[in-house]
């Protein structure tokens, strides 16, 4: 199959030469017979063509059947390999366009995403079970301690880090909970209107005492005009949050934080920069994966979350989040362009 | 001062746990271990609060809420459910519920939880605009004015919506998350220590150049306001 044209046009131009040919051969046929008269040369001419046409197109039938046959029992072939569990067979193509070729490329494509959500899926549960070994173990340790205390002073302190242990663990659970749900969309149903500008300085003002104390200064940057976004308003907020967060853990010895929220016409860009140590370019794409985290001294908090559920917010309103370099610190824009409602249908029941 | 409380829950362990506990508090507890059962008593007794578990057997927790509410019995109604997601507890919130617990919970968030929503049954006679005092304290909830002593003390609209909550809970425990959804009316759980620093500033204006505190810290809980 290694030609230029598709082997479906190669058949139909055999069979279209075949039949001409045949035709060839019964004017050829008639040509020769001209001494009789029309009638009879046409009336013994004819049953050699029905002849010649039913040979050929026996000939083309069984051609094309067999073909036809091959290229299903190869693509059926596959599909019972991947039934029986291999994910990495794919359908043999050619570069050319026929039928056969599109519905292998499609059922192809479908095999990558397939491999592609197998693998994802494998990788957080194996990093969830990673994960959760560390908080799980300082949760025993803590337990043990506290059952082998014999100062109850002692054993109440074990036992309020049995507890700490217990909710840090929940919040890893909850928060790989959200992510998925945001990538389910199935939040969406909850989107309302809101003033992401108001939304953004109620943060702001949240977490400013938060970034005194820790000997930074939190300044916000709101929007002349007012920005209506329709979303989900306690995603957004615990996503902004989360950046917050994130700026006062990491960047707070920098200096000040930057928080705004700017209007740009079909999208709006919340954006969050501290002048901390920030997160090399060629490690950004760690820190955006679930679980990815740069430093394991920090799992205590299920920060290696933290970016993934973001990023998964801004995916749940058709947006993004944006790693940059704030030349020193890190520069995180969570960008979502503006929707419309959509009509009362989608609505819950 | 006892009160009814109807708790639906099918689980055995967690009911067994909270009837003792809210037993040692003076409550009376019912309980029914599925939807329909929950949904017949909650209809037929009179109950001061309803705890309602979200999923059960029969008929699950969201329906008995909206057939009570569509009944007209406007009893208020705990949910507590494992479902945590953001939108899981914004859907429960919205289906008609009073507050939404998530588990696993400590026994004090619950207890607080559930002495906020007697109180708020309770004080639904006072007028809204009515002056609340706590010991030297007096607020004013229509002009937001603050006086200790009288000594007017200066706050930002935030730290007035976080006094004012504290006032009409006042000698009963807040917790932190109470205190995040009610006074920012966020239901996400944050990494910092957000609440606790802003209740301290909240503190030091209360307190400074007074004798008597009165924003306590309850160890495991969270805090109280109580002269």
């Amino acid at each position: 199959m290694a030609g230029r044209l598709p082997t479906t046009t190669r058949i139909a131009l055999l069979t279209g030469a075949l039949a001409l040919a045949s035709n060839v051969a019964v004017v050829g046929f008639i040509h020769w017979r001209t001494e009789y008269q029309l009638l009879d040369a046409l009336e013994d001419s004819l049953p050699v063509a029905v002849g010649l046409s039913i040979l050929l197109g026996l000939i083309c039938g069984g051609i094309v059947a067999k073909y036809v046959g091959m290229r299903i029992r190869s693509i059926v072939a596959v599909t019972h390999r991947v039934g029986a569990g291999d994910l990495a067979q794919r359908v043999r193509t050619s570069d050319s366009r026929d039928a056969f070729d599109r519905l292998g490329r499609q059922i192809n494509e479908m095999l990558e995403r397939i491999s592609a959500l197998m693998e994802e899926l494998r990788m957080v549960t194996d990093s969830l079970a990673h994960d959760l070994r560390s908080p799980v173990g300082r949760l025993r340790s803590a337990a043990q301690a506290a059952a082998e205390a014999s100062d109850p002073a002692e054993r109440d302190t074990q036992l309020a880090s049995v507890v700490r242990q217990a909710d840090s663990l929940m919040r890893i659970l909850t928060t790989a909970l959200e992510i998925s749900r945001s990538e389910a969309l199935t939040s969406r149903a909850q989107f309302n209107p809101f003033d992401v500008g108001d939304l953004g300085a109620e943060l702001a003002e949240m977490y400013e005492p938060v970034a005194e104390e820790a000997g930074a200064t939190l300044r916000f940057q709101r929007p002349t005009l007012a920005v209506q976004l329709f979303g989900h308003r306690q995603l957004i907020a615990q996503a902004i949050s989360n950046l917050i967060e994130n700026a006062i853990r990491y960047g707070a010895l920098g200096g000040d934080i930057e928080v705004s929220v700017s209007d740009g016409g079909r999208r709006v860009a919340i954006a969050v920069a501290d002048h901390g140590p920030g997160i090399p370019v060629e490690r950004q794409a760690e820190a955006l994966r679930r679980f990815g985290r740069l430093d394991s001294s920090r799992s205590e908090e299920g920060a290696g979350l933290g970016l993934a559920l973001v990023r998964a917010i801004a995916h749940l309103h058709g947006g993004e989040l944006f790693l940059e370099d704030n030349r020193p610190g890190l520069l995180a824009i969570f960008d979502v362009p503006f929707r419309e409602p959509e009509p009362a249908a989608e609505s819950r029941p | 001062m006892g009160r009814k409380i109807l708790l639906v829950e099918d689980d055995r362990e967690t009911a067994d746990y909270l009837v003792r506990g809210l037993g040692q508090e003076g409550h009376g507890v019912e309980l029914a271990a599925n939807g329909q059962d929950g949904l017949f008593r909650a209809t037929d007794g009179t109950f001061d609060l309803i705890i309602l578990d979200r999923m059960l057997p029969v008929l699950d927790g969201i329906s008995v809420l909206k057939a009570l509410r569509a009944a007209n019995i406007s009893t208020p109604v705990l949910v507590l459910s494992a479902l945590a997601s953001v939108g899981d507890r914004i859907e429960g919130l919205e289906s008609g519920s009073d507050d939404y617990l998530v588990k696993p919970f400590s026994f004090a968030e619950l207890l607080a939880r559930v002495n906020a929503l007697l109180r708020r049954r309770e004080a639904r006679v006072d007028p809204a605009d009515h002056r609340i005092a706590v010991g030297d304290l007096e607020i004013d909830p229509l002009s937001r004015i603050v006086r200790r002593a009288g000594k007017k003390i200066e706050l930002k609209p935030r730290e007035y919506l976080l006094l004012e909550y504290f006032a009409r809970n006042e000698g009963r425990v807040v917790t932190r998350t109470m205190l995040l959804e009610q006074v920012w009316d966020y239901h996400f759980d944050p990494g910092t220590n957000v609440i606790d620093v802003h209740v301290s500033r909240l503190r030091r204006k209360l307190e400074d150049g007074f004798e008597k505190p009165l924003l306590h810290t309850v160890r495991g809980a969270g805090y109280m306001l109580a002269a």
